[in-house]
């Protein structure tokens, strides 16, 4: 089990298009991926779970990965969520 | 009978004009209404759930080839948008929900499907972030294409036999993108909002949207009807006369010619004919629009209004949490500046969970800078520590809102010198030297304007509100509309007297008000000797227009005689009678819009 901390850094937050990439993330690895948050623990690769997070901008969740790949699904989760998703870069 | 012609206001969410026959979609052409319960015998369950299976196959297929198609009528991520949905079809808590009901209920798929979407839709329409609210309707519009799929319809977009003007009182992304843009020409809608994806798309197919229709209006529209959609002034002619018409076609044209020079002319200099610069920055309510900075030629974010960060779901954001979102934006503004201002909330907008104490008159109470320094110190520092943090990343300039003394500048420094302190004893990473400036919003700040100058960084002169403050009239309130004039010679006396200040003082001064995104007033702030203008994105071509067509000397004298005049209205034609000499495509294209 690899547990660390993440945070949502994109000013957005954890809406549609970053839990459409994050869910595409955790399906590349056959590990169990849990991000939890105010004691609400959902699977990163459900889509409707992660919306249900409501995970605003400055958020920090506690991500749980359990597996055989657990050391590279956490690190890609985590690359993922230090990356703003990809909506900090401009354009 | 000839009906009226009747103009109605609305928020513009996509510039353009369109003039056409209405065509209302009904509730959606992807009709998402309940279906009706069935109970299911045992032997039906299984194959009740096969069918399910296949009808999210089917909607899978259909999504992708949309998906396919749009990518190639949109160079934009748009279609990316349609990733969330085909994700939400495969989702495995979704699935094992309906499942789970159609065979504990015995109910049929239909049903339970609806009854699953609308528990999850229903719980983020209530969601305070704006985004996540959007996203019901995401999840709404997907659901209608499962349900038209186990309802065996075929669904076609509405058989438009020519170009139509979309009427309906919400669309989906979906119905968005399968319409346009060979057979639409405007947006008419009643929800939505700038940032709903519904407006982005009609944004990236240069098609005209407003928002904010009412009911009403919609659902009276018939076939025939025709319509203007003023996407430039936010307005809705119903049955316009034969010279409205008319009018609005010349004008058009115009405006389309006009918004493609505008769109090339982004990387000219935001200069005047004889080489004056003025800086065009952007106003942001999120680093959403950041990309847009670039797009329309924007030297900056002028404004970085911090409250969404507290107004969200997550309750009160911590010095962390706080410094990741700043740092990102400066990272991406590239060092060009960017102004974040401080937790301006009170008034119409105070959270409960920030500070409650019912007020008499809000606008005159704790807010702003006072409700900082005073009401919720603790959120203060957080939020002074995560931007000293985050300022070695970029350029900032911190901004306080509604400042009315000059205590509440030294306070506030006073404050910065003690955090700073905090920060070197624990070896912390922060900018010793924190640009600050003075949002100037108050007649008492105007009133001491050189004596603020003195103690800060730059200005910003909030427009909106300094014309509420002076005139003493409630922006809210309709019966006193009147007095909301922003060319009265008295608040272009103000501003003059807050650029004069802080020329003498060697700071600078920019707007961040309504009054920096409207070309009419361009002339007198550039003639005031204004360092900086910072507006929505949509308004930038049309100010930079008005700036490169004058020569300050131009600008100087209007201003002379704009502070002789004694009323709104005369000042107002001062600066018409100068742009229609000099830019007479702008002043068009505003009479269109009425202004």
């Amino acid at each position: 089990m690899v547990k660390s901390t993440v945070s949502v850094v994109n000013p957005m937050g954890l809406h549609a298009r970053p839990a459409a990439l994050l869910v595409k993330t955790a399906s590349r690895f056959a590990s169990r991926i849990l991000l939890e948050k105010d004691g609400e623990e959902v699977d990163c690769k459900s889509m409707l779970s992660l919306l249900m997070l409501a995970a605003g901008a400055g958020s920090e969740l506690l991500l749980r990965v359990e597996g055989a790949d657990a050391e590279q699904a956490s690190a890609a989760i985590s690359e993922l969520f230090a990356s703003g998703f990809g909506e900090c870069e401009p354009a | 009978m000839r009906k009226p012609e009747q103009t109605l206001q609305a928020l513009a969410v996509s510039p353009g004009i369109a003039i056409g026959r209405a065509c209302q979609v009904k509730g959606g052409s992807w009709r998402y209404e309940e279906p009706v319960p069935r109970t299911l015998a045992a032997a039906e369950i299984e194959p009740e759930i096969a069918r399910f299976r296949q009808a999210l196959e089917e909607t899978r297929r259909e999504l992708s080839e949309l998906q396919k198609q749009l990518k190639e009528h949109l160079n934009s991520s748009e279609a990316d948008i349609f990733d969330a949905h085909l994700l939400l079809l495969a989702d495995a808590r979704l699935l094992r929900d309906v499942e789970k009901h159609v065979r504990e209920e015995a109910q049929n798929a239909a049903f339970a499907f609806y009854t699953v979407i609308e528990r999850y839709a229903t719980a983020l329409a209530r969601m305070p972030d704006e985004y996540l609210r959007e996203r019901a309707v995401d999840i709404r519009d997907v659901a209608a294409r499962v349900l038209g799929h186990l309802n065996h319809e075929r669904r076609e977009a509405p058989g438009l036999d020519d170009r139509r003007i979309l009427a309906a009182c919400e669309l989906t992304p979906s119905e968005t993108a399968i319409l346009a843009p060979h057979k639409v020409l405007g947006f008419v809608l009643e929800n939505g909002s700038a940032t709903s994806h519904t407006a982005i798309l009609a944004r990236s197919m240069r098609l005209p949207a407003l928002v904010g229709v009412s009911h009403e209006v919609i659902e009276k529209l018939s076939v025939d009807d025709k319509l203007i959609v003023d996407g430039y002034g936010g307005r809705l002619i119903l049955n316009p006369e034969p010279r409205t018409e008319e009018a609005y076609r010349l004008k058009a044209a115009a405006a389309g010619k006009l918004y493609s020079d505008l769109q090339r002319d982004s990387t000219l200099e935001p200069e005047t004919r004889d080489g004056f610069r003025v800086e065009l920055a952007l106003n942001l309510e999120s680093a959403e629009g950041l990309p847009e900075m670039k797009t329309v030629g924007a030297t900056g974010v002028g404004l970085f209004r911090t409250e969404y960060l507290y107004l969200g779901a997550e309750g009160l954001p911590d010095e962390e949490a706080q410094f990741a979102v700043y740092k990102a934006l400066l990272v991406a503004a590239e060092e060009q500046p960017v102004v974040v201002r401080t937790l301006d909330v009170g008034g119409d907008k105070l959270p409960g969970s920030i500070y409650f104490v019912p007020e008499a008159n809000p606008f005159l109470g704790l807010r702003g800078v006072r409700l900082c320094l005073y009401g919720r110190p603790d959120l203060f520092r957080t939020q002074l520590r995560a931007l000293l943090r985050a300022g070695v990343f970029g350029n900032l300039k911190v901004m306080l809102p509604m400042v009315s003394t000059v205590e509440e500048i030294t306070e506030t420094k006073a404050l910065i010198a003690e955090l700073q302190k905090e920060l070197t004893a624990e070896k912390a990473h922060f900018t010793p030297r924190l640009s600050l400036g003075a949002m100037i919003e108050t007649p008492a700040a105007v009133l001491q304007i050189e004596q603020l100058a003195r103690e800060v960084d730059f200005f910003s002169i909030g427009t909106n509100d300094l014309v509420q403050y002076t005139m003493a009239a409630d922006r809210g309130n309709e019966r006193v509309a009147y007095l909301q004039q922003m060319s009265h010679p008295v608040i272009l006396g103000m501003i003059d007297r807050c650029i004069r200040a802080a020329h003498k003082h060697h700071i600078w001064c920019g707007v961040c008000g309504q009054m920096a995104a409207e070309p009419l007033y361009t002339p007198f702030l550039l003639g005031m000797g204004v360092h900086e203008l910072s507006m929505d994105p949509n308004s930038i071509g049309l100010v930079r227009r008005v700036i490169r067509s004058l020569f300050l000397h131009e600008a100087e004298a209007a201003v002379a005689e704009a502070l002789e005049c004694r009323t709104a209205a005369e000042t107002l034609a001062v600066s018409r009678r100068l742009l229609e000499r000099v830019a007479p495509e702008v002043i068009s294209l505003l009479s269109s819009s009425g202004n």
